[in-house]
């Protein structure tokens, strides 16, 4: 793999950090009038999402790390694993362990679309579609004619995930939900 | 106007001329106008690029605008309401076709070393080398830092400059970081660099000197930063000749050099220099 110096940084360059694939996220070139220049680099860990501030002196370089973003259609769980399935028409398959799946795992709806990032051509993380359509399996009874008032109730979707929904949504309903918030969107008629 | 492309480049260690075939683009004025300084005698100013080679960042352009001007028998302190004065007509005649920020009529000012050690509590001048590295390895991780004079910047740039928004004289700097300038000792006998730096909007906007005229300091300086720059593994740069034989004749003077693209970033509330 190819290193990078820092004069290459720039937002989504990925690269290894401490062991681990990171991608820069900020870069910015500081040089005190005569003094020596460096960069403050901010960089997101791509195993834990936790972003790292370092400071490089400048010319300092960093090998590249080799990542890659695939569109995976989610197959199912054998417990341990999470299988995914290529959608470029090659049908190739991949297991994701828990550590990968853990940040979308109550969104994973078999044959729904994800992106998976692959380390060295293994899952690290897998990213939910902004927004995702799920049914709700239990909340409380819904009340009939109140559509217009505020006031919410937690469901629980196919999915296992937690989202605060009106009060009129019932049972077996399908809800359109954003990912990033886990905040309901609207009801989605079958 | 004196020549951008000269036979030298700069002397300083890290500070990187663009060099042609014909000679070097200078990063400052400075030399070239030392050595017109030295044969009249005069006051001068200028308006001109520099280029520094390798500096492309949000604040920082290879080819700048410097305003850089010499007053023959001058103090700091005279040369700070110099700078008070134009900062005050640049900020009238901008306004009139520009929103700009307020800037105080007359600046504040503080030493180096009280605001070294408001954000570190720690001498920049009499803590030695040891101390300085291992704060910057627990501020900032700025361990990659080992010049002492790199140290103390890396340090000032983290934390100090960032609060110096409002129009701020920053005076006295360590003697290791003395560039041009002449060295003199404080008020608590440090030895420190006669110097000072403009900061606005958080931001080194100008910088200024009273001038060194000691014709062998600045060869024992030049060949130290030569050393270092061997060190470094870098090129050795030829000494100015032209230079060290103006230094027997300069007047004693002071001398600021300002940043045109930065000063109009700070009052236009720019954030990147490019759009200035």
């Amino acid at each position: 793999m190819a290193s990078y110096s820092t004069n290459e940084f720039k937002s989504g360059l990925k690269v290894m950090l401490e062991g681990d694939p990171c991608s820069i996220v900020e870069n910015e070139f500081v040089k005190p009038g005569k003094g020596q220049a460096f960069n403050r680099v901010k960089l997101k860990n791509l195993k834990t999402g936790r972003v790292w501030e370092r400071t490089f002196k400048s010319g300092e370089s960093l090998e590249g790390a080799d990542v890659m973003d695939y569109d995976m259609e989610y197959l199912y769980t054998d417990g341990e694993y999470w299988h995914f399935m290529k959608t470029d028409g090659s049908y190739e398959q991949l297991a994701a362990d828990q550590a990968a799946v853990e940040d979308c795992i109550n969104w994973l709806k078999e044959t729904e679309k994800f992106t998976v990032t692959l380390w060295n051509d293994v899952p690290i993380s897998v990213t939910p579609p902004n927004f995702v359509e799920l049914e709700v399996v239990e909340t409380d009874p819904g009340l009939k004619g109140d559509t217009a008032q505020g006031g919410s109730k937690p469901a629980t979707l196919s999915t296992g995930a937690v989202v605060k929904v009106p009060l009129f949504i019932n049972i077996g309903e399908v809800v359109r939900v954003d990912t990033r918030t886990s905040e309901y969107q609207n009801r989605v008629k079958q | 106007m004196t020549p951008l492309l000269r036979d030298y480049g700069s002397n300083e260690v890290h500070l990187d001329s663009l060099k042609l075939d014909q000679g070097y683009l200078q990063t400052s004025p400075e030399y070239a106008m030392k050595c017109l300084l030295a044969e009249t005698g005069q006051s001068i100013y200028q308006l001109c690029s520099a280029f520094r080679a390798g500096e492309v960042g949000s604040r920082h352009r290879v080819e700048f605008q410097m305003l850089e001007w010499y007053r023959v028998d001058y103090s700091l302190s005279e040369l700070v309401r110099d700078l008070e004065t134009l900062i005050s007509e640049i900020v009238y005649t901008l306004a009139k076709d520009f929103t700009v920020s307020a800037v105080d009529r007359h600046f504040m000012s503080a030493s180096y070393a009280a605001l070294f050690r408001e954000h570190y509590d720690m001498c920049p001048h009499a803590s030695s080398d040891d101390q300085l590295k291992a704060l910057a390895c627990d501020f900032a991780h700025l361990d990659a830092f080992s010049r002492r004079a790199d140290v103390l910047d890396a340090l000032f740039a983290e934390a100090v400059e960032p609060q110096l928004t409002k129009a701020t004289i920053v005076t006295d700097f360590p003697a290791c970081q003395a560039a041009l300038a002449e060295t003199r000792i404080d008020e608590e006998g440090n030895e420190v660099a006669h110097r000072f730096e403009f900061y606005l909007g958080g931001m080194e906007i100008a910088n200024a000197y009273q001038e060194l005229t000691d014709a062998d300091e600045l060869r024992r300086r030049f060949e130290e930063n030569n050393k270092l720059r061997r060190e470094m593994g870098k090129e050795e740069v030829t000494n100015d000749a032209e230079l060290l034989s103006a230094m027997t004749t300069l007047p004693g003077c002071a001398g600021i050099a300002l940043g045109v693209d930065r000063l109009l970033m700070a009052l236009l509330g720019e954030t990147d220099i490019t759009l200035t």
